[in-house]
């Protein structure tokens, strides 16, 4: 055989064997059809699991369930080009009922389980309900940016809360300084007496936080980044791929436009 | 010897010793000799109440330090009573011949050592004693037996460390009566089966009767007994000579825990109600262990109250048994820690967090206890 027959040969086995590894790759990447969406297109429904007893994420107003979530759902329904049916039923029985196949997703101010992680998929965060730190807006004399300026301040939190046990946590590992005031009643009145000047920090979940700041414009910020990060999710079934890139997507767009206002960046 | 006679000689032996091992008794002629507890050393700690405790969740805890370290903040706490839960499958995970105790030992120590007295509560049956696509609350009358054995080696080896025993839980309830519709005689059954081993064990263990699920169910329900009602029924089944004391569950719910006890409210001072059927039935004398119970101060709960109600709730009610009920001998409260969160309102029943970073409740219990915080290193 010459030389040339033999290159031939070997380049021609060299390129089928390129071609061969390419479909191979390229039929791995294909992934088969999200049989979830395929359900929920087909019937035009997009059923959504919630406990609606949190306000304000859901709630029930005048026999209809309300709250941020609530809209979430709607705009990513609406998104798929379906309608919505609220599903209501007991926290404790949310994830039961998604692998049981009785709702599509759980849309109800649900954090991340880790040990639930090979049974569900979850989306990225829409929300962030961890503890946060909350000063007074404009205030020249506090110069507080951080937690590490928080030495020999007055922190007042409500008494017994996780922004209680997160503050007693800095005091005792990275603040020793810090007076926590544990004597409110409620995350309002610990940010009533920081508005007053009777604190010069305050500790709550950043859902007090900001329905605080909504009533009291002006008088407060949150700092950023938050104390502890407690992320809101949509759970949807494992494998539900198809579904998730579309809820991704409607995430993504709420982002970017910050409709509705609190799906957005981490306070 | 030759080669040939060795073999046989080896193969004779080898089958004397399994006929021999088929005519063993279940349990061993001689018991085996229960491990040396570790010298007590009681912290230098006197707090106001005897009577403070809390329910420990060590189960999947497998940490020994966490272990000691838990036990020890209780102490620190002012408690001198835990419960905590020895699943039975844990133990003798494979069939009735083998047990393993590494982890339970781990917990008896511990609580021994930071000064802590244990309530053992003893149930949890493992796949091989019922049958399949049953729970581990599901237990057959042919297997009362082994629960019976199994009882017996427990109070054996933990007799000297272990003094209570807590026989089953909320047996009045469908879902710890293995998905069956609750029946007291049942119960009352086993319990003289689980009675009668433990003190062949040790004569001096104090035999609990379990904590019944507060409930208010009617007679029709699959779900439940009303506790109350259950407990009658124990007392007509011929229950009463196999237990020494009464374990109960006293959650609050909404309610505070001067919130005046009736046979038709659910409230911490329900315990009343128990101790009134225990006097009309002529079994007054015997004391009363809240096992269970406290509040939940989560926000996602609609049975929870706010976090600094419980706060307050909780130190009242460990001064209301301590003023107002002497025949109760222990307040143990749900719940202690969890090894993990559980990230659902479970985790606003603990006092302290995974990491040990003890709660306000913890802090202010620990105020009624010694009138004053104790030193505790940061974590």
């Amino acid at each position: 055989m010459s030389t040339q027959i033999r290159t031939l040969l070997y380049d021609t086995a060299t390129i089928a064997l390129l071609v061969v590894v390419g479909l191979l790759v390229w039929a791995g990447q294909q992934r088969p059809p999200d049989r979830y969406l395929q359900a929920i297109q087909s019937r035009g429904t997009l059923r959504v699991g919630l406990d609606p007893t949190y306000p304000p994420f859901e709630y029930i107003s005048d026999g209809q369930v309300v709250g941020y979530d609530a809209e979430l759902a709607r705009t990513i329904a609406g998104d798929l080009g379906v309608r919505v049916q609220f599903v209501p039923m007991a926290l404790d029985t949310l994830y039961d009922a998604l692998i049981a196949g009785k709702v599509d997703v759980l849309i109800s101010a649900l954090p991340v389980v880790p040990e639930r992680q090979a049974e569900v998929r979850y989306s990225s965060p829409y929300y962030q309900a961890g503890q946060v730190l909350v000063v007074r807006g404009g205030d020249a004399g506090t110069a507080i940016t951080s937690v590490r300026d928080l030495d020999g301040r007055r922190v007042g939190v409500e008494l017994g809360s996780n922004a209680d046990t997160e503050a007693r946590r800095l005091a005792r590992t990275t603040v020793p300084g810090m007076k926590v005031v544990s004597a409110y009643h409620s995350p309002a009145e610990a940010l009533s007496a920081l508005a007053r000047g009777e604190l010069d920090a305050a500790i709550t979940d950043n859902v007090s936080a900001q329905s605080y700041l909504r009533d009291h414009a002006g008088e407060l910020i949150v700092l950023s980044p938050p104390l502890t990060d407690e992320p809101y999710v949509v759970v949807m079934p494992a494998g539900a791929d198809g579904l998730a890139v579309h809820i991704e997507a409607t995430l993504y767009r709420l982002r970017a436009t910050g409709e509705p206002a609190h799906i957005g960046p981490s306070p | 010897m030759t080669g040939n006679r060795a073999v046989t000689l080896l193969i004779l032996l080898v089958g004397v010793s399994v006929i021999a091992a088929g005519f063993l008794p279940r349990y061993p002629a001689t018991p085996p000799a229960a491990p040396t507890p570790t010298p007590t050393q009681l912290p230098a700690l006197n707090p106001v109440s005897t009577r403070i405790g809390l329910h420990t969740r060590l189960t999947d805890e497998p940490d020994p330090e966490k272990i000691r370290r838990e036990f020890q903040m209780l102490r620190e706490m002012g408690a001198s009573w835990a419960v905590e839960f020895f699943p039975w499958a844990y133990i003798q995970p494979t069939d009735r011949h083998r047990f393993d105790w590494t982890h339970a030992d781990l917990v008896a120590d511990a609580a021994r050592a930071a000064g802590i007295t244990l309530i053992a509560r003893v149930d949890g049956v493992p796949a091989w004693a019922r049958p399949p696509d049953t729970t581990w609350r599901y237990l057959d009358r042919e297997h009362y037996a082994d629960y019976g054995d199994f009882i017996y080696q427990f109070v054996l080896h933990f007799r000297g460390r272990i003094s209570h025993y807590i026989i089953w839980n909320e047996p009045n309830t469908s879902a710890e009566w293995g998905q069956r519709k609750p029946d007291p005689q049942a119960y009352a059954d086993l319990l003289r089966v689980a009675y009668t081993r433990a003190k062949q064990a040790d004569p001096s263990s104090v035999i609990l009767l379990a904590g019944m699920a507060p409930n208010l169910e009617g007679e029709n329900s699959t779900v439940a007994i009303n506790d109350l009602v259950y407990l009658d029924r124990l007392y007509d089944a011929g229950a009463a000579p196999y237990f020494d004391a009464v374990a109960v569950h006293a959650y609050g719910l909404t309610a505070p825990p001067d919130d005046p006890s009736a046979p038709d409210r659910l409230n911490f001072a329900r315990v009343e109600q128990v101790h009134e059927v225990m006097v009309r039935r002529g079994d007054g004398a015997k004391p009363i262990y809240i096992t269970e119970g406290g509040w939940n101060d989560s926000p996602r709960w609609s049975y929870a109250v706010r976090p600094y109600q419980r706060v307050e709730y909780t130190v009242r009610a460990y001064q209301k048994a301590e003023q107002e009920w002497p025949w109760v001998r222990a307040v143990c409260l749900w719940a202690s820690r969890l090894p993990r969160p559980a990230y659902t309102y479970f985790d606003n029943y603990t006092f302290l967090t995974p990491d040990f970073i003890p709660k306000a409740v913890y802090l202010e219990v620990q105020k009624y206890a010694f009138g004053r915080e104790q030193g505790m290193p940061a974590p």
